[in-house]
């Protein structure tokens, strides 16, 4: 008998203490994608742009696809909006996050869960059995991720249940607070921790018993049999499996920035770099929700394993600050995930405190009576314990670089940011496509980011699309079509947009197999149009469309440095009005002032 | 007696065998509804798989008041008999590994079938964590398998 699938969403008032559950409509069912088109559609249809982004009543919608929580190769991934006080201004942020809660939260019966209001105490949410308790989540304040974790599923005797958490920086405060699934995974670069903490949440606990139907079973398994099959045969699925994101530096890398950008990293820096953690750090492989890949590394330091660690948080933790020993960048790493902090912004909220402490802009007592020397690690641990204590500097700090500047009026020019939101590791100017896709899309990772290398594109299935000789704003608009379309299906952006080692029809057959609906590649990419077009709207909601997206600070055009030669600001310009002529879009008026 | 073999420290947690089980099995995906179980060690980042051993003595089976566990004659797999199980989990005390488990829906004990000599979380395990040597034997593709993913402790 077919088992066709119902989409539900739940709805959490924490305010009210009240939970309910609503089907998702026949429209967006039929379509065949969830996940950020979700998301979006629901801040579009819910939110009016008078209430403050800083107000704890914003929403958080976190969704997966129809493909989640089945056997489809590297489908565990999960499309998390909110609104992020990062952003300038601040506004709607998208974010993806892999690991494992997303499908628990499809085996738990829901694809969408919304979370409203603030709670008057801390609380944890617990779903399970398609209902859901708000717990009190006063012994849990203070912990940080691990140890809520296993408080938790100890408190529900239940160790498979999936725990997102937030640490002591999402409670007190810090911007730039991140939350953590399973010990390891966060993809939060837009601060939802931060709006855990604002409404008094402590975690999201998640117990799934109810499976996922599939309409075409054996047809199903076998396209999931000829996939996995396909992405352990590549040759750089393979190089994927056996570096991890590490994988993206050297040859197929190139050029991320050091020292807060004032230098930029040869092939041959990075690959001693990645040497010398496989040789002395690297302990074994941690593979998110169904991944044949298993590109997260375990890493083995002073009898502690411990997952998570990936190149653009260790980078930011470590040549980015002017820290070369794997040993210091590590033990950095490992405060920020129990402390519930990203790493990348640390890392740069710490390279704009030493750049300006090297270059006379900040003095030692806008450091909070400290001094901030490159590489100097007990500078870091104080300040990271300042951003999260509130002590000396820190009220300030926790506000990321960005506002940092701002407030203190000094060192503006500095950060490294684009619309506000700290950059990712990778030098913009190593490469145009990258700086365009870091203008129009802030808020991702860099190894996520879908810029087309041209290495690799020359050897998969995007290049049928995208030719190398395209102009760059049409690779960057073509590849980046396609990281939305991972989101709206739970699959991994390396696999369907870097790499790609999924395609359109590929993801068309399987969501057929298991929706039992018709799905093609045409539809499946105007749902991409449709969700592209609702981002663009929720993005302007906050400065009525005037300052408008593709900008980068103007830093990055100027020779700032003897080894990065700048980017050429009229040749980013064509490229941005290239991108807004592919979109159909207008340009802001105050853009086209500027040029 | 043929089973299929656990590496343990070649284990991601992906999660794979747990849903080509459930869906080879039950035509659907739950972790709930697989017989192999991947459970996380503590607080640590390291993963454990959990399957029937198919023991030469079983435990199970001699303890199984109603004789449901029984050993299939055609692979000599240790499997449940739905007829007979009354869902009373003595099995599940008396199995050395804890790899019976209670499906959730009969309320009876479900442990691997070995798919009649061709287990499917094998096939889609990528890392070489479960395998299955036949007679005690492993193939040439197992051993490919095995030395694709080998530790990679120094490399590369």
């Amino acid at each position: 008998m077919r088992k066709r699938q119902v989409g539900k969403k739940l709805y959490i008032d924490l305010t009210l203490q009240r939970s309910w559950i609503e089907e998702i409509s026949a429209r967006d069912l039929d379509s065949g994608v969830g996940g950020r088109y979700l998301n979006g559609k629901f801040f579009l249809d819910q939110i009016s742009s008078s209430i403050s982004p800083s107000s704890p009543e914003f929403p958080i919608a976190l969704a997966v696809g129809p493909l989640a929580g089945t056997l489809a190769p590297c489908s565990g991934w999960t499309s998390i909006s909110a609104f992020s006080l990062l952003l300038d201004p601040p506004g709607y942020a998208h974010a993806s996050m892999p690991g494992h809660w997303g499908p628990h939260l499809r085996f738990a019966g829901f694809d969408q869960c919304i979370i409203q209001g603030k709670a008057e105490r801390p609380v944890y949410l617990w779903i399970d059995g398609g209902k859901v308790r708000f717990e009190d989540a006063k012994s849990l304040w203070g912990k940080d991720t691990i140890e809520t974790t296993v408080a938790i599923q100890e408190e529900k005797e239940d160790r498979d249940a999936e725990i997102l958490c937030i640490g002591p920086a999402g409670e007190r405060g810090v911007l730039f607070a991140n939350v953590v699934n399973r010990f390891s995974w966060t993809g939060d670069h837009v601060g939802l921790g931060y709006a855990f903490g604002a409404k008094n949440l402590k975690a999201i606990a998640v117990r799934g018993r109810q499976s996922v139907s599939i309409d075409r079973p054996d047809t199903f398994l076998k396209l999931c049999l000829g996939l996995k099959d396909r992405i352990y045969h590549d040759r750089n699925g393979s190089r994927l499996k056996e570096e991890g994101t590490f994988f993206f530096l050297g040859k197929n890398g190139g050029g991320l920035g050091i020292k807060n950008f004032n230098e930029i990293s040869s092939s041959e820096l990075e690959e001693k770099w990645k040497a010398a953690y496989f040789k002395e750090f690297f302990y074994g492989r941690e593979g998110c929700f169904s991944c044949p890949i298993h590109c997260g590394r375990i890493t083995q330091m002073d009898g502690e394993y411990f997952g998570g660690v990936h190149l653009e948080a260790a980078w930011s933790l470590g040549p980015r600050i002017g820290i070369n020993d794997w040993e210091s960048t590590l033990r950095l790493y490992r405060l920020c995930q129990r402390k519930g902090l990203d790493p990348c912004s640390v890392g740069s909220l710490l390279s704009w405190l030493m750049d300006g402490f090297e270059k006379g802009v900040l003095s030692s007592l806008d450091l909070g009576h400290t001094e901030c020397w490159w590489g100097d690690v007990e500078a870091v641990v104080r300040v990271i314990d300042w951003v999260i204590s509130g002590k000396e500097a820190g009220d300030i700090f926790r506000q990321g670089s960005f506002r940092t500047a701002k407030n203190l009026g000094k060192g503006l020019d500095l950060v490294a940011h684009a619309d506000g939101m700290d950059l990712p590791v990778r030098d913009p100017r190593s490469s145009m496509e990258y700086a365009l896709a870091l203008a129009f899309f802030p808020a991702e990772w860099d190894y996520l980011r879908s810029i087309p290398s041209r290495e690799l594109l020359s050897s998969n299935a995007f290049a049928t699309k995208v030719s190398g000789d395209a102009k760059i704003a049409e690779q960057v608009s073509a590849a980046e079509e396609l990281k939305i379309l991972a989101d709206l299906t739970s699959f991994c952006p390396l696999v369907v947009a870097r790499l790609p080692l999924i395609s359109v029809s590929d993801i068309a057959e399987l969501t057929a197999a298991v929706t039992g609906r018709a799905c093609d590649s045409v539809a499946l990419m105007q749902e991409v149009e449709r969700t592209i077009q609702v981002d663009k709207t929720l993005s302007e909601m906050n400065d009525n469309g005037k300052n408008g997206l593709g900008a980068l600070p103007p830093r990055f055009f100027r020779d700032q440095s003897s080894s990065v030669p700048p980017l050429s600001k009229n040749l980013f310009e064509r490229e941005v009005s290239r991108y807004y002529q592919k979109r159909r879009w207008n340009r802001p008026t105050k853009m086209e002032e500027e040029l | 007696m043929d089973t299929i073999t656990l590496l343990p420290e070649r284990c991601t947690g992906c999660l794979s065998c747990e849903m080509a089980c459930s869906l080879s099995h039950e035509g659907s995906s739950c972790s709930c509804l697989s017989r192999i179980r991947i459970k996380k060690w503590g607080e640590i980042a390291l993963y454990f798989p959990i399957v029937c051993q198919h023991c030469e003595n079983a435990p199970c089976i001699t303890t199984c008041p109603t004789k449901a566990r029984k050993r299939k004659t055609e692979n000599g797999a240790v499997v449940t008999d739905e007829k007979w199980c009354v869902g009373c989990k003595s099995c599940i005390y008396a199995c050395p590994y804890g790899a019976p488990v209670i499906h959730p829906v009969t309320g009876k004990t479900m442990t691997c079938d070995l798919c009649d000599g061709k287990p499917l979380c094998v096939d889609v395990c990528s890392v070489g964590a479960l395998s299955y040597p036949r007679n005690g034997k492993f193939s040439i593709e197992q051993m490919m398998v095995s030395l694709r993913t080998r530790p990679l402790v120094g490399a590369p």
